[in-house]
């Protein structure tokens, strides 16, 4: 028992430089804005979040827990409208890292109302931010590249735990939604039809796919490949472990380090969303999920990375002086 | 006990209910559910490969089986998540992942219908089709979609207000437009082994009409 507590233990210990959880922050507050700018340009904050009787379509008032917000500051087209402000001024903040970790705390706590007012329209992604948003309250990410570096200093390290629990997230994301894909169409008994079916559903499909039979096969392996995918996921904490422990024996682990499955794997998510983006509407969801993936490099990787991007030396040193 | 530990346990804390809720456990169930025409169609797909192996059961059998499943893991997963549920509540965090894992073959598409006074309605916004697109921005932006789509299977409180703002739409659009019907019309979507085209129109559901105030 002594062993695993000191195992799990040392899976959240140890320090790294800081940095991606900075370049979440920014990434997920950037998405999430282009979202709340998209309502506010469309008209929707009080059809979304507004009273019933100014034409809200939650009708707060009349539920059967009414959200906190409706019922400690009224049921007024104000308060819709206040609340929608406050979450877009603590995104703000934070993607600039301005008192970013409060910043983070009022947008969650904001949105989780707002969430509440009409359950309909929050989604699982939106569920997936406010996770996030939770994670960053107690991150001091404002403090590498943001304004938070300026007030209270800078950040060259910080600890490896929320990034791990981030990589973590995306696993039992990927994975339980493979787990969750019971329906017959998603398996070798079923056809593998089930994009077929999803592309042809009026509520998502972007264009109207009329001549897909004729590519039916392909769609076919695209479900095989998002089936591949989504339960692939459960074996990436295993990565990672190999990795880590690299220096032990073992033929599999040997194996698995010399093939590095870890990168067709990205690159197949990548894929994937970069089609969900094509084919579907489903708003930010591929957006978010990608904006999540500079987690599931070590922040040496990614300074590797970029090293190895096409840009002049002179560019990169004044970005990284930056 | 250190830093490390106390973090560890924190996380340990933090971990455990949200990993249980990401289970692919039954999360509702009803009965009555079983019943519809998506549930039937998996159903029968799934007797059929049951009955490959010698199992035949009726839709019946089968039904009351996976309910009797369903309820008991939803009782079981209520009861463990139970202390949780205020802070998932009022942080609007969780662990629900499911996406299309139920492929809709009968997928519903969203009509608006308009007509000036004394005149005949008039198609004026159906889902995917460029002909018929008024107010297409709004109705297909995600957060508005998620709103009637949640209406699409079994109609619920948000139908009358989503129809109320739909046909409040049409009429500032449209000075002319008198009367507004929406409703979802039900499509069948066929794989390419079972019929010759991939879709057909079977029916209309949920219409309600809205005029001109």
């Amino acid at each position: 028992m002594r062993g695993v507590w000191r195992t799990w233990r040392a899976l959240w210990a140890g320090d790294e430089a800081a940095g991606v959880l900075s370049l979440i922050r920014v990434l997920i507050a950037v998405v999430l804005l282009a979202d709340l700018v998209e309502v506010w340009r469309l008209h929707l904050i009080i059809p979304l979040w507004g009273p019933g009787d100014a034409g809200g379509m939650g009708n707060p008032a009349q539920q059967r827990v009414p959200p906190e917000l409706y019922a400690w500051f009224g049921n007024t087209v104000a308060v819709g409208r206040g609340a929608f402000f406050v979450l877009v001024g603590s995104l703000v903040c934070l993607a600039l890292g301005l008192l970013a970790q409060p910043a983070a705390l009022v947008a969650l706590l904001v949105y989780a109302q707002l969430a509440l007012v009409l359950p309909g329209a929050d989604r699982g992604i939106d569920m997936l931010i406010r996770n996030v948003l939770l994670l960053l309250t107690f991150v001091p990410s404002g403090r590498t590249f943001g304004l938070d570096a300026l007030l209270f200093g800078p950040l060259d390290r910080s600890s490896s735990w929320p990034r791990r629990l981030l990589v973590l997230q995306l696993v039992v994301l990927y994975f339980t939604a493979g787990l969750q894909k019971a329906a017959v169409a998603w398996w070798p008994w079923g056809g593998f039809s089930a994009l077929y079916l999803v592309l042809q559903d009026p509520a998502v499909a972007r264009i109207p796919f009329e001549s897909l039979r004729q590519v039916y096969p392909f769609t076919q392996l695209l479900t095989a490949s998002t089936m591949a995918f989504e339960w692939g996921a459960g074996l990436v904490p295993l990565l990672y472990w190999y990795r880590h422990t690299r220096l032990r024996g073992g033929w599999l682990r040997a194996q698995f380090n010399r093939l590095e499955p870890l990168r067709p794997w990205l690159v197949l998510g990548v894929a994937m969303h970069l089609g969900i983006a094509a084919t579907m509407h489903l708003g930010i969801f591929p957006w978010t999920v990608l904006a999540l993936y500079p987690v599931l490099f070590h922040p040496d990787e990614l300074r590797r990375l970029w090293r190895e991007l096409p840009l002049g030396t002179a560019k990169r040193a004044r970005i990284f002086a930056d | 006990m250190t830093w490390d530990d106390a973090r560890a346990a924190l996380l340990l804390v933090v971990l455990a209910p949200n990993l249980f809720a990401s289970l692919p456990l039954a999360r509702s169930a009803s009965r009555k559910n079983f019943d519809t025409a998506v549930a039937r169609d998996e159903f029968t797909r799934l007797r059929e490969l049951a009955g490959t192996f010698g199992w035949t059961l009726s839709h019946e059998e089968m039904a009351d089986f996976v309910f009797a499943a369903a309820h008991a893991e939803v009782a079981f997963r209520n009861a463990l998540l139970a202390p949780a549920r205020p802070f998932f509540r009022i942080t609007g965090t969780g662990q629900a992942w499911g996406l299309f894992s139920y492929p809709d073959r009968f997928p519903a598409q969203l009509i608006v219908e308009s007509r000036p006074r004394g005149g005949a309605y008039q198609l004026r916004f159906a889902a995917l089709d460029q002909d018929a697109d008024l107010g297409a921005e709004k109705l297909v932006y995600r957060r508005v979609r998620g709103v009637y789509d949640s209406n699409s299977d079994k109609l619920g409180a948000t139908w009358d207000p989503f129809v109320s703002w739909a046909a409040g739409e049409v009429f500032a659009a449209d000075p002319e437009a008198y009367e507004v019907r929406v409703q979802f019309r039900r499509l069948r979507t066929f794989e390419p082994n079972e019929a010759d085209s991939d879709q057909r129109v079977e029916g209309t559901r949920g219409a309600r009409v809205r005029r001109r105030p």
